[in-house]
């Protein structure tokens, strides 16, 4: 059984593990945010495109 | 008010800028909060140094229920208002919550061994907080359920009121029912510990309180982000 400062090491260090581990875990997905800069990018382009395509039908 | 922070991109600046700042507070308040409650404030005349355990065993269960309430109250939000920012706030303060509860359990555990002689015993406060930790995996898997976030978001609100009503059910189980656990230190009316224990205990949780709001911001962050990469 740990001793009295044992037990009390051992609750502080979990703790810090647990806010750590906490921040790491919600943190994980930070590549999204280039994913999402990147699919905005291509949606503009094709609203774009989209655009050209219906100014030329309209000439034709 | 409520409707300028409900914007996405505003809500996405504003934690941006806030995050890192609650991250640097909270880590100092926990640091300094360890460090007065450990070497700094007396030993308990009953407990002897086990009691320290106190600085990070009471921070973790405020924060299981108050998390479960903050995600209680986003969820109402997002059931009158459908907004995207309260819809990953209830989320994202889920897996904060039961990283909490289980911080509370395993350090309570912990500190049971010395002072009662087991870790563990079926009375009302320690088996209410088991069943929250439960109550937040069973949402977390609800959220995932369904493809449409919107209707997951909505099934996962019902399912979140339901729930509280396990939390009047943790904090009063102290005053009603015969548990091994201590009463009340600290309430309304005031505490009943040492000057210097609180101060320690205080810092403790407004450290606690800092970083886990963080790091709920950054995971509410992340999942807006998703979710609006997707709709694009």
């Amino acid at each position: 059984m740990l001793d009295a400062w044992q037990t009390v090491w051992v609750c502080v260090a979990l703790s810090l593990c647990v806010l750590g581990l906490d921040a790491w875990l919600a943190g994980r997905n930070t590549g999204v945010e280039k994913a999402s800069a990147l699919a905005e990018k291509r949606a503009l382009r094709q609203k774009q495109l989209s655009a050209g395509n219906s100014d030329n039908k309209g000439r034709g | 008010m409520l409707k300028q922070l409900a914007s996405p991109p505003r809500f996405l600046k504003l934690t941006g800028l806030l995050t890192p700042y609650l991250y640097v507070l909270g880590g100092l308040l926990l640091g300094f909060g360890l460090w007065f409650g450990l070497f700094k404030a007396p030993v308990d005349y009953q407990q002897g140094e086990v009691y320290r355990a106190i600085y990070v065993h009471v921070p973790a269960a405020w924060m299981s229920m108050f998390l479960y309430l903050v995600a209680c109250g986003y969820g109402i939000l997002n059931w009158v208002y459908r907004a995207d920012v309260a819809a990953v706030m209830m989320r994202s303060a889920l897996p904060t919550g039961a990283w909490m509860t289980v911080l509370a359990l395993v350090t309570g555990a912990l500190w049971g061994k010395p002072t009662w002689g087991t870790y563990w015993v079926w009375d009302a406060r320690m088996t209410s907080e088991l069943l929250l930790l439960f109550i937040y995996l069973g949402l977390m898997a609800l959220g995932q359920l369904t493809k449409d976030p919107s209707k997951a978001d909505r099934l996962l609100a019902i399912a979140l009121l339901i729930g509280v009503v396990n939390i009047p059910l943790i904090y009063l189980s102290v005053v009603f029912m015969n548990t091994l656990h201590q009463g009340y230190s600290v309430s309304m009316q005031g505490s009943r510990i040492h000057t210097d224990i609180a101060v320690g205990m205080w810092l403790s949780v407004f450290g606690f309180w800092l970083l886990c709001a963080a790091n709920v911001f950054r995971r509410a962050q992340c999942l807006l982000i998703q979710r609006r990469s997707q709709v694009v």
